[in-house]
């Protein structure tokens, strides 16, 4: 079993890529030649993407080859192995058009072809992740263009460090908690350990057993309670699934699910068709929430009880939508714009307070 | 894995007494000696709320067949998940993400997981399985809910066919496939589509609709076959008037909707499809596709070609 981490960045001269192999880490850079240095920053950025990968598996970096070969050995040997390689990229349309398999523009589609064709040819199975630029200076990628080996990941520091997929948004920055302490003033908000996503996020509170010794959960019927779903992004789409049940099993309950804009491709449509309410807090704005150094935006989505009536769910109403609209132009006139009052005005709208 | 069949799934569920006095039909109109309606007192077909309620009837009920988690003798006990999620050093990818375990044996907890009447239950070995099995039927009769056993399918790492696609555990490994029928008629298909290269590279367009359906739906098992349909949309999309050649669609094309009286002086100088609001603003009666880059340009081919007009 062979992971594999790789960052691939590309601009108008040139192309670079690393990768953290299980020995060591490897680099690649160069210049676009004429035939692609007047193509779009996607199709060159796919490129780049799709060469990483294949470089890795012929001459240039023998790591992957060398990894490919063990695993057609063990393959072969034990029927059964395979290698996971994960891509990121500073440019979302790569992750998309990956992500869904397919492009209307004929050579990003191209591209796409070869990757999957990659796949099926070494028993690949590849994961696009769109990240921060700022993450991709950090870790040095940008800086090869230059020639700069002295950044990121090539001056020494942790490759692993700069791929926070493992973690949530409340286990990077705790500050976030009293943030949504501050607008959710009349509530008791319960952060959630991955082990209570199947418990207490489904409103179990207790047990109790009925005349026959039947098991029955006792369960939380409190309005002033909000469970705080906050899980790795990695981890998110089943955190949400389990969120789903929860909701149309206890529609009374009150959900807050946050998640950093990583691995997005997994759970964002999901989550954005379903939440309520949804906004991005871009890093730095609020430096003891979510600070710079976080790179990608947080995602908050909020999960309101369903109505008793049509149209059964708050989302969509005018309220809902100009609060949306006032938290926009909020951030977008001022940057420094207090967001707390609007927010604290969504309890208001639902008619929970 | 084990299958567990729940019978006449709506019926098991009793409609709220709020709706029953609101539910239901008058046969007056069609036995004369009958006065009164006719009430309905549990979900049915075709009423609006049947899926939703009966879904979440039936997720309570699990949740109580599953029985208590952390009773020790439980099947469905588990005391920790595990999050085996790519980034942390100790990232094995043979291991699912997220897992609920008993840390006791280390093996994952016992787990029924359900697609609205078909129960599949999960287990670490034949033995785990046949109990979560037995546990979850027998509490489903408790509640209440048919249990119909005629369709059991007894533990097995090679279970059949669940939710369209078959999955098997055995050899080590997770594999999950189609049926061999479909896989024979998805084969099939292509095999007429090689036909129809091969003589007249020709397709009728109701043959390759139909062949794209099923192989979009043996693409729900097999993802990685998504970039593979490409052709068969294109081919399917090409009689449109905006693709070229190959069926791909032609970038840069804006449908434009213009006044009637509008000529082509009247056009705003800045039409591009970068703004497409100052075309919006002009609805109308001839539509015209202008080239996004050179408004210029297509003022002087409007202007020769006077009315409705296709640029490229």
């Amino acid at each position: 079993m062979v992971v594999l981490y790789g960052f691939a960045d590309a601009s108008g001269p040139g192309f670079r890529s690393t990768f953290l192999s299980p020995a060591e880490i490897q680099y690649r850079l160069g210049p676009w030649g004429r035939d692609l240095s007047h193509a779009s920053s996607n199709y060159r950025e796919l490129c780049n993407l799709v060469n990483a990968v294949d470089y890795e598996h012929l001459d240039q970096f023998p790591v992957l080859s060398q990894a490919v070969q063990a695993i057609s050995a063990e393959v072969i040997a034990n029927q059964g192995s395979s290698l996971e390689l994960f891509m990121f990229t500073d440019n979302s349309v790569a992750e998309g058009a990956f992500f869904r398999g397919t492009s209307s523009n004929t050579k990003l589609f191209a591209l796409i072809l070869q990757l999957r064709q990659l796949e099926l040819q070494y028993s690949l199975r590849l994961h696009a992740i769109h990240i921060a630029s700022k993450r991709m200076i950090a870790q040095g990628t940008d800086g090869l263009s230059r020639g700069d080996t002295f950044e990121g990941v090539l001056r020494g520091h942790n490759f692993l460090g700069f791929v926070p997929l493992q973690r949530g948004a409340l286990d990077r920055y705790p500050g976030i908690l009293h943030w949504i302490q501050c607008w959710t003033p009349s509530f008791h908000v319960i952060p959630l350990t991955p082990a209570d996503w199947f418990v207490k996020g489904h409103g179990i509170v207790g047990d109790s057993f009925n005349t026959d010794g039947v098991w029955i959960p006792q369960v939380s019927y409190s309005s002033s309670v909000i469970f705080l779903w906050s899980p790795p992004p990695t981890a998110a789409a089943d955190a949400l699934e389990q969120l789903c049940f929860s909701r149309h099993k206890r529609p009374h309950l009150i959900h807050i699910f946050i998640v950093p804009c990583l691995f997005t491709h997994s759970f964002r449509k999901r989550l954005l068709k379903f939440a309520d309410f949804s906004f991005y807090l871009t890093p730095g704005r609020r430096d003891t929430v979510w600070p710079t150094s976080a790179f990608e935006p947080l995602l908050v989505s909020i999960f309101l009880p369903f109505l008793s009536h049509a149209p059964w769910t708050v989302k969509g109403s005018p309220d809902l939508l100009a609060l949306e609209r006032d938290l926009r132009s909020l951030w977008l006139m001022d940057e420094d714009g207090d967001e707390i009052p609007l927010l604290c005005h969504l309890w208001s709208i639902a008619q929970l307070t | 894995m084990s299958d567990i069949d729940v019978g006449e799934q709506f019926y098991n569920f009793l409609l709220h007494s709020a709706v029953k006095p609101h539910c239901g039909i008058d046969l007056a109109p069609y036995f004369s000696e009958l006065t009164t309606w006719e009430r309905w007192t549990r979900c049915v077909m075709s009423l609006k709320s049947s899926p939703h309620g009966c879904i979440r009837m039936e997720m309570l009920g699990d949740e109580i067949s599953k029985g208590c988690y952390h009773t020790p003798d439980n099947p469905s006990y588990f005391d920790q998940v595990r999050l085996n999620v790519p980034g942390s050093p100790t990232y094995n990818p043979s291991l699912p993400w997220v897992s609920k375990v008993d840390s006791r044996t280390g093996r994952s907890a016992g787990d029924v997981v359900s697609y609205v009447d078909d129960k599949r239950s999960l287990g670490s070995s034949h033995a785990h399985c046949t109990q979560v099995t037995r546990q979850m039927a027998s509490m489903m009769i408790y509640l209440g809910e048919q249990d119909a056993s005629r369709k059991r399918v007894a533990p097995s790492e090679r279970a059949g066919a669940w939710t369209g696609a078959v999955c098997h555990t055995d050899e080590g490994k997770v594999t999950v496939m189609v049926t061999q029928d479909k896989w024979d008629k998805a084969k099939g298909y292509i095999a007429i589509l090689e036909n129809h290269l091969n003589r007249d590279n020709t397709f009728k367009h109701k043959e390759l609709e139909r062949i794209r359906c099923f192989l979009t739906y043996v693409i729900h098992t097999y993802p990685c076959f998504t970039s593979y349909l490409k052709g068969i949309h294109l081919t399917l999309d090409r009689w449109r008037k905006n693709r070229d050649h190959d069926g791909w669609r032609i970038a840069n094309m804006v449908h434009y909707h213009l006044d009637a009286e509008c000529t082509p002086n009247a056009l705003p100088s800045s039409v591009c499809a970068r703004c497409p609001a100052t075309a919006i603003r002009s609805l109308c009666s001839i539509t015209v596709v202008l080239h996004a880059a050179s408004p210029m340009a297509n003022r002087s081919l409007i202007t020769s070609y006077g009315g409705s007009v296709w640029v490229r």
